[in-house]
């Protein structure tokens, strides 16, 4: 997937080095960059990280000289030189702040300010690292579309513009959706049960819904003596690696929650205090008891977890549909064994348990650039163009004529293309088409600009619509209250006091203490320790803060 | 009488100059490699400020130590990870030089190399699939152990998920993987032992036992006393990676470690103080006891480090 | 050697001598058969477990995807050439350091071998680590596979516990004749210790071929990444999921389900052929070791 040499020639001047590289570009907000030029923009190289453990794997394995590249170099003038990781996220972050070798552009992954990677960049930009973006928002206009487009309004205001960085910007999100409803993505999370097993117990998976129904079920397949491929017995009910998700086998016990406080009795409470907690433990300790649960879901690994699917050990998991893995492998030698959703399970108030979404993602990745960055305008307007119409056609489908055609105003692979890509998805790597998308575009669904026709959806595409269709996702349009918790003056006291007691950890061993008493009693003291760090003084005042707003949800 | 003193020092000091040439590349190389970046210790006192460096930032004195040490889980991490240790060195500890003697007994040398090579090779396999396999081998739905067990009639055991088991199972697992490469070291020792000793031995009519115990050992002394002070100072450790993947929820009363447990906790303090405040707690409490080992190898064995 | 009776007793310690050695070398050798047998194994297939000895639907795709990446061979001969060098260095520089902590009487040595051994207790960290490497200039440069892997004070240690092994009257009748420090290093410690550099050779020539942690961290050159660190970066990248959460854009789901369904290379048989890449050539080097474990290299040598 070369292009013509003369292309070449102007890479020549891109040499090593990290953001050294300033070919007569000039710094500062005010200059302005050469896109107004009517002749070609300077060439610029900056330095790239993509600080995910794997990132590299959008990389071209030619990053200067493929398509997509070329064309970049030509519209903006910016060769990149990328660069990613293999071992873990916070610790690379932590050295090139620390050691002042931060590349010009870096992506990260920023979940909450109050941990991991986001505390750590939240904590770069107050100490100097993190180029200020403020002043040049107003010259990159698809830029500054990105800080609000696509993100919950909370996470805006209490993590993406925390009262800490005094109205400066210094991350601009990426992947985020492009704010309507139907780009938000349905997961489809839920409990899957073999169909052959459930055609044999004459059961319909929609006449289960509740916990009890659950627990029949799974009796009648222990008992039924069914096998999965290789004539071994199933395990009634399971889930994928490490115990995820064992949550959907308890949707009786959930709600439209998007916070950590539930309204109780006309009271607000901390979620880890509630009945339901207990509930929970007895019903997981049931079937677990009964050996109706795969004891060893909670230290499954990613290969037996996989193994357990691929050969339909499994009569029900709780996860997600799966189909990419299944697709492959179980469906093709065994298609009756196709999973059905089993439901929708209902939740505590009588509707169906499904995802919970604020119109708005809260956390994702970001960009920033480096403080120290000789030419901020180049690394802007290359993130401008790519967040353009333009650029995003450039992203996704490369160029036309060569890899797509318009077809009614809308891309199409062109046939010869999409087959090869199809046959070698490294082809496509390399043509340059996954390493734009995947590290450089925010605010946007391709999914909804350029959404399938029928005919061109694949089987599996359609069926998992089909789930989705079950279980369509309740947006929560509110303000989560988890936010309020950060004004509590001991808030950080409770963070310390907390930062050491792992409840997820703690209700795993209360699953499988000996008796329901020791499991209660392992429950109690993990609660008890919460309420000692003042989890019920923090409920009280977020209660009292979110009286005085209009706009909190629980 | 000091200046006597001082000028016999200073000749037999002069008389010693080529070794200390010997020294220099190492005294150089260790103090740009080993003391130079040492300063980074210092991020375990101090609030870590990237703009000011470990250096500049401000002193906040052991409020890390303090942290962990008050915790509640701590004294149980504590005696978890000292129990592993403890095990680790009684059983595993014997373990390669036990192999070496054993390989060392076979007289066919083609036998012994090909046996040599084969007890190495679980060296290079990461604990990663190490732990899986141990998984496949022992899982209560599709292992091969209960595989049996139902053949017999009887119940599938979870044995990764015994607390009582998981000891037991965390030193052989790491006795396999360990002991072909460690015999190494005792292999090469063996070769060392000057054949005339055996000789005279045998003439002496002396049994296996008694050359073992009498001639192999007391050569190995040496070797063994070293190879011991410097397990010691691996005591806190318990090995991080072949925990951390065979743990399961209802073993961890009996398999969360000191490592374990810091990578849990330590998210919200700037993890990176935090552990380093860790990793010099480990590094006194392994000197202290090397130190003392080291003294009491010098009474008992006159081999020592220093 | 002297007449050797077999008695029945040594028949049977050498028996079960025998057999214990049988077992545990079976059990040691098996992974690498299943290894083996999962890295000729279709990647899908191998999801579904059960494949023990042999593989159930062959293919060549593991490794082919691992070969046909130009840069591989590249990162081999990196390789080669860091392990070579260090290796021959490393030896010689610790085996000198080995002498001179052996020299009884040497003033001061009590002091010296403490303040090399703090070294394997205390440490900076990563941080000042590769601020040191970026002060150095060797960051991004091959000399950051070489430097920091010359010393290892275990090593010295193990060598100088042969060193005190050797009789001291060798090296005294030697200095009476005349040689130099120098001399008597090299023309009689040094050959009378093979089997112990040898030992010390393979541990330094592994650990330098297995580290892939150094050349992911400390180089961003992608041509002067070792082959370890060239694997180890496949196979991350192949189960690269970190992006998606519980609520991302689907290009990446897409993107990274894509290659994997496609493809079949999935990373359990790919980290299975990455264990085979990586182990061969130590296996098949260590024999060329093996004969300087000879034993009795001290016969004839002392006169008494």
């Amino acid at each position: 997937m070369t292009l013509a040499v003369p292309m070449l020639l102007t890479a020549v001047t891109a040499c090593s080095g990290n953001s050294s590289d300033n070919a007569g570009g000039s710094d500062g907000p005010g200059a302005s960059g050469a896109a107004t030029d009517a002749g070609k923009p300077e060439p610029v190289t900056l330095s790239f990280l993509s600080a995910w453990n794997g990132g590299g794997s959008s990389f071209p394995q030619d990053q200067v000289n493929n398509p997509v590249a070329q064309r970049v170099k030509e519209v903006t003038g910016v060769t990149l030189k990328m660069e990613s990781i293999t071992t873990n996220e916070t610790e690379k972050l932590n050295t090139i702040f620390a050691s002042g070798t931060v590349p010009d552009i870096v992506n990260a992954p920023f979940w909450s300010t109050t941990g991991g990677e986001g505390q750590v960049i939240k904590k770069a930009a107050l100490e100097g690292q993190l180029l200020d973006l403020t002043p040049y928002l107003d010259k990159y206009p698809n830029v500054k579309k990105l800080l609000t487009t696509g993100v919950a309004k909370d996470f805006a205001e209490f993590e993406l513009n925390s009262p800490d960085f005094q109205g400066k910007t210094y991350v601009i999100p990426m992947q985020t959706p492009d704010g309507t409803l139907e780009s938000i993505h349905n997961w489809n999370y839920g409990l899957y049960a073999r169909g052959d097993i459930l055609k044999a117990l004459n059961v319909n998976p929609e006449d289960i819904d509740t916990e009890e129904e659950l627990f029949d079920l799974l009796v009648k397949i222990k008992n039924g003596n069914f096998k999965d491929i290789s004539g071994k017995p199933v395990i009634p009910a399971g889930t994928m690696h490490d115990g995820w998700d064992y949550g959907q086998f308890l949707r009786g016990w959930s709600d439209y929650n998007i916070s950590d406080f539930r309204e109780e009795n006309g009271k607000l409470t901390f979620w880890m205090f509630s009945k339901d907690e207990e509930e929970k433990l007895l019903f997981m300790r049931k079937i677990i008891g009964n050996g109706l649960f795969d004891p060893e879901a909670f230290s499954n690994t990613d290969t037996m977890a996989n193994e357990k699917l691929t050969t339909g050990k499994l009569a029900v998991f709780g996860a997600q549909s799966m189909l990419a893995t299944l697709q492959n492998t179980l469906y093709k030698t065994n298609p009756e064994m196709q999973y059905e959703l089993l439901g929708p399970m209902k939740n505590k108030s009588g509707q169906i348990a499904t995802q919970v979404e604020k119109p708005g993602r809260s956390g994702f990745p970001v960009i920033f650039l480096s403080a120290k960055i000789k030419n901020p305008d180049a690394a802007l307007r290359f993130l401008d163009y790519i967040n353009s119409d333009e650029g995003r056609l450039l992203a996704y489908w490369g160029i036309e004529g060569q890899h797509y055609q318009m077809v009614n105003g809308v891309p199409k692979w062109i046939p010869e293309v999409k087959q090869k890509f199809d046959e070698n998805t490294d082809l496509k790597r390399d043509a340059g088409l996954n390493y734009l998308n995947a590290n450089f575009i925010g605010g946007f669904s391709p999914d909804v600009a350029w959404p399938k026709t029928e005919d061109e959806k694949t089987k599996w595409e359609k069926l998992e619509e089909s789930f989705s269709k079950k279980m369509p996702i309740k947006i929560i349009d509110k303000v989560s209250a988890n936010y309020l918790e950060r004004e509590w003056p001991k808030y950080q006291q409770y963070l310390d006091a907390t930062s050491s007691l792992n409840y997820g950890d703690e209700f795993e061993k209360a699953l499988f203490a000996k008796t329901d008493e020791q499991a209660l009693k392992i429950l109690h003291d993990i609660q008890d320790k919460f309420r000692a760090a003042g989890a019920e003084e923090m409920t009280e005042f977020v209660a009292q803060k979110a009286a005085e707003r209009t706009d909190i949800g629980f | 009488m000091e200046a006597a003193k001082r000028s016999k020092t200073l000749a037999k000091v002069w008389s010693f100059r080529y070794i200390y040439l010997f020294l220099v590349p190492a005294l150089v190389w260790y103090l740009i490699f080993a003391y130079y970046p040492m300063y980074g210790i210092l991020i375990a006192f101090k609030d870590f400020k990237y703009n000011l460096g470990i250096l500049g930032s401000p002193w906040e004195g052991f409020r890390y130590f303090k942290q962990f040490l008050n915790d509640s889980s701590f004294y149980e991490v504590l005696r978890n990870t000292l129990s592993i240790s403890a095990l680790k060195l009684l059983f595993g500890f014997p373990a390669p030089l036990i192999l070496a003697l054993m390989l060392n007994a076979i007289s066919n040398g083609k036998f012994k190399r090909v046996f040599q090579t084969i007890s190495y090779l679980p060296h290079f396999v990461s604990w990663v699939v190490v732990v899986t396999l141990l998984q496949k081998i022992l899982s209560p739905n599709v292992g091969l152990i209960n595989d049996i067990r139902e053949r017999m009639g009887l119940e599938p055991i979870f044995f990764m998920g015994d607390p009582n088991l998981f000891y037991p199972l965390v030193i052989i697992s790491d006795i396999w993987k360990g002991v072909g490469w460690g015999a190494i070291i005792y292999l090469a020792a063996l070769t060392n032992i000057d054949p005339h000793l055996y000789e005279a031995a045998q003439i002496d009519g002396a049994g296996r036992w008694s050359t073992l115990f009498k001639i192999t050992l007391p050569c190995l002394t040496p070797t063994i006393a070293i190879l011991l002070i410097f397990s010691l100072s691996g005591i806190l450790n318990a090995g991080f990676d072949q925990v951390y993947l065979m743990q399961t929820p209802a073993t961890l009363s009996v398999s969360e470690i000191l490592d374990t447990y810091v990578l849990k906790t330590g998210i919200q303090q700037g993890q990176f103080a935090y552990s380093t405040a860790i990793g010099l707690f480990k590094s006194v409490i392994s000197l202290l006891l090397i130190v003392a080992v080291n003294n009491i190898s010098k009474r008992l064995s006159g081999t020592s480090l220093w | 050697m002297g007449v050797k009776r077999m008695s029945a007793a040594d028949r049977i310690y050498a028996a079960l001598n025998y057999a214990a050695l049988l077992i545990f070398c079976a059990t040691a050798l098996y992974p690498f058969i299943y290894f083996l047998a999962l890295s000729f194994n279709d990647g899908y297939d191998a999801m579904k477990g059960g494949i023990y000895f042999v593989p159930r639907v062959y293919t060549l795709e593991n490794y082919s995807k691992a070969f046909n990446n130009p840069l591989i061979l590249n990162s081999f001969l990196v390789s080669v050439a860091r392990t070579v060098l260090v290796t021959v260095l490393s030896v010689l520089l610790t085996a000198m350091l080995a002498y001179a902590l052996s020299r009884k009487g040497l003033p001061g040595r009590k002091y010296i071998v403490f303040f090399f051994f703090f070294t394997t207790l205390f440490s900076g960290g990563l941080i000042p680590t590769f601020i040191l490497y970026r002060q150095l200039h060797i960051l991004d440069t091959f000399w950051v596979l070489v430097l920091p892997s010359l010393y290892n004070f275990f090593n010295a240690i193990v060598m100088k516990t042969f060193f005190d092994g050797i009789p001291g009257s060798l090296a005294e009748s030697a200095r009476i004749d005349g040689a130099g420090e120098l001399a008597v290093f090299s023309r009689i410690i040094l050959p009378l210790s093979m089997p112990v550099m040898a030992t010390i050779a393979l541990f330094v020539g592994v650990g330098c071929w297995n580290d892939w942690f150094t050349g992911q961290f400390f180089i961003q050159n992608e041509k002067l990444q070792p082959a370890a660190t060239f694997l180890n970066k496949m196979i991350s990248e192949a189960s690269f999921q970190s992006m998606t959460s519980s609520n991302s854009g689907s290009a990446i789901q897409n993107m990274n389900q894509a290659q994997l369904e496609l493809r079949g290379v999935t990373p359990e048989a790919l980290r299975m052929t990455f264990v085979i890449i990586i182990t061969t050539p130590i296996i098949c080097v260590y024999p060329f070791l093996q004969k300087y474990f000879v034993k009795g290299v001290l016969v004839g040598s002392l006169k008494e």
